[in-house]
């Protein structure tokens, strides 16, 4: 049955933001909602893998962790009784060793897509991993990327095949296994009423419209800060002092130098100009 | 040529060598041998990706290594496929095969490693990765004697006390684990290629005497070192929920059982139960001294 709806997005895209508010949206109690409570398992939960197979996943090679991936997903779509499911992607849209999908069309309703302007990207990228700004852009070029190939040690996730920033979206925008919902993280702050409402009728959710101001507001960036002063998030990076850190569009121009703006469009013109990021090579954000 | 062991309160006859396991001179309550497996089983009342379930066989399928069919809860049969390695073979013997005979023994198996403290079992419990088996190895550095690693079967005496059994003779170590506390891997075998996770062999475990349980720490992460004293119902479900192989009870028919031995375990006025969060930045030596300090 098809079940799924997957939140997919190159990292510090605007994943968590969007997660936020369905949770918002959909879990309405008395406390509001919390943080560390989100709706969006995480696709490539080791735990998840390990309770459906009834296997080790951390007796496994890559390879064999690859080709049952798709397994483990189409056996935990089984369980879901209530529609729509989210679950969190990072990884690129991509197949298994056997030509399925790993993000089978048999078990999904469709993914809601984020992007973000990769100038961006790379800033925010780079404070999460506690990373030098050079050392992110090139990971954000590497076509082979692979997030979380530990292999000396054991992690709460799997292994996830991001690619390159232009990888990851081309390879989910060229997919016609399931229906796409493209958002970008720019339009969604410039103009969330709209943006979110789409979200909303993409999922089925169409209903819950009518609380869509609140919802907005109660999930904007200086909420979800303050929880996380309070509460502290469990999705945060070890490394990074906060997860939630400013959350806003351009904040690029103040950190790259002349030469990491060049090198970021140099790398990924061709995606930047299809999104809107670029015209006439002029940054637009 | 047959082998013979005990683990986690099975005694074991081998076709195939197992090196991990204790050795019994118990007699046998499940035999393993080499012998066809077939591809199907009749009569399946459950399946799972790799697995199928009937109301007395269990049949596990392993591209690349073997066909395991538990038949009874006596019997396990395995063929494995054409170029697989002996160790893979034993790894899901160790884990899944283990956790299916367990739970047809009416034993109940927690996700556990377990250590011995002033002549009572401590048992630091969790899912896979939160650090049971580092966090033994400190323990076995610091003296302590180590009964299990990842799977510790709990058993009632008479006065309804519960007990652990001893179950393996090595810890599985990540490279990682190992160099952090010191070790070079050249020192050890490596589980299996292209997994860099090593057998780390604990010389001093004696004979399969069960231990009285004395404290449960549950283990988990959130952003911060703390602990919290759980009791009843809490305790029921983090028991529960760290039943090793817990998703293959209710193919085998055991939930009603499990309900029973987890609420006895929660009920014991002889066990205390600790839940622990720790950071994912939280170094495991601190985790062990965090524990210590508790015993």
């Amino acid at each position: 049955m098809k079940s799924i709806i997957w939140i997919a997005s190159y990292p510090k895209s605007g994943n968590t933001w969007v997660r936020a508010f369905l949770t918002r949206m959909m879990r309405v109690s008395p406390d509001g909602f919390s943080i560390n409570d989100l709706l969006g398992k995480n696709a490539s939960s080791r735990k998840l893998f390990d309770e459906q197979l009834c296997i080790e996943s951390s007796d496994l090679s890559f390879d064999e962790i690859d080709s049952l991936q798709p397994l483990a997903l189409k056996s935990f779509a089984k369980d879901i009784t209530a529609t729509p499911y989210f679950m969190k992607v990072h990884d690129k849209f991509r197949y298994g060793a056997k030509g399925e999908a790993f993000f089978a069309s048999s078990i999904s309703i469709g993914a809601i897509y984020i992007v973000r302007n990769p100038l961006d990207v790379a800033v925010s990228y780079a404070h999460h991993n506690k990373q030098e700004v050079d050392a992110i852009i090139k990971q954000m070029r590497d076509e082979h990327l692979v997030y979380y190939n530990v292999r000396d040690r054991m992690s709460s996730h799997l292994p996830q095949q991001l690619s390159s920033w232009s990888g990851n979206i081309r390879s989910w925008l060229t997919q016609k296994e399931i229906p796409l919902l493209l958002i970008r993280y720019e339009d969604l702050v410039t103009n969330p009423l709209e943006q979110f409402g789409r979200i909303l009728d993409f999922s089925g959710l169409g209903s819950l419209q009518e609380q869509l101001p609140i919802g907005i507001e109660e999930v904007s960036f200086e909420s979800l800060q303050k929880q996380e002063e309070i509460h502290g998030f469990k999705e945060k990076h070890a490394a990074s002092d906060f997860f939630f850190r400013k959350g806003v569009v351009g904040s690029w121009r103040d950190v790259l130098t002349d030469r990491q703006k060049e090198e970021i469009i140099t790398d990924h013109r061709e995606v930047m100009e299809e999104l809107g990021y670029l015209i006439n090579d002029s940054t637009v954000y | 040529m047959k082998y013979n062991y005990f683990t986690n309160g099975l005694n074991i006859s081998s076709e195939i060598p197992i090196p991990e396991l204790l050795s019994s001179r118990e007699r046998p309550d499940v035999w393993i041998r080499i012998g066809k497996v077939p591809e199907h089983i009749d009569n399946v009342i459950a399946t799972g990706p790799l697995r199928q379930i009937s109301k007395t066989e269990f049949l596990l399928d392993i591209a690349n290594t073997a066909r395991y069919l538990v038949k009874g809860n006596s019997e396990v049969i395995v063929e494995p496929y054409p170029n697989a390695e002996e160790n893979v073979i034993r790894l899901y013997l160790l884990s899944t095969i283990l956790g299916v005979l367990l739970h047809k023994h009416d034993i109940l198996a927690l996700h556990a490693s377990s250590i011995v403290h002033n002549n009572k079992a401590i048992l630091i419990s969790g899912p896979s990765g939160i650090g049971k088996s580092t966090v033994a190895l400190g323990f076995h550095q610091k003296g302590y004697e180590i009964l299990n690693d990842d799977v510790s079967s709990v058993f009632f005496d008479h006065d309804n006390r519960p007990h652990v059994y001893s179950g393996f003779n090595h810890l599985k170590l990540w490279s990682n684990s190992l160099e952090k506390n010191g070790y070079k891997t050249q020192q050890f075998n490596k589980l299996r290629d292209n997994v860099e996770k090593y057998s780390f062999p604990l010389a001093k475990l004696k004979e399969s005497k069960p231990i009285e349980i004395k404290t449960v720490f549950f283990i988990s992460i959130k952003d911060k070192l703390e602990k919290e004293i759980l009791q009843g119902i809490r305790a029921y479900e983090y028991i529960r929920k760290n039943t090793f192989r817990y998703r293959l009870i209710d193919g085998l028919n055991k939930k009603e059982k499990n309900f029973a031995m987890c609420g006895a375990l929660a009920n014991s006025k002889y066990v205390e139960f600790i839940h622990i969060v720790r950071s994912e930045a939280t170094p495991h030596q601190t985790l062990v001294n965090y524990i210590e300090e508790h015993l």
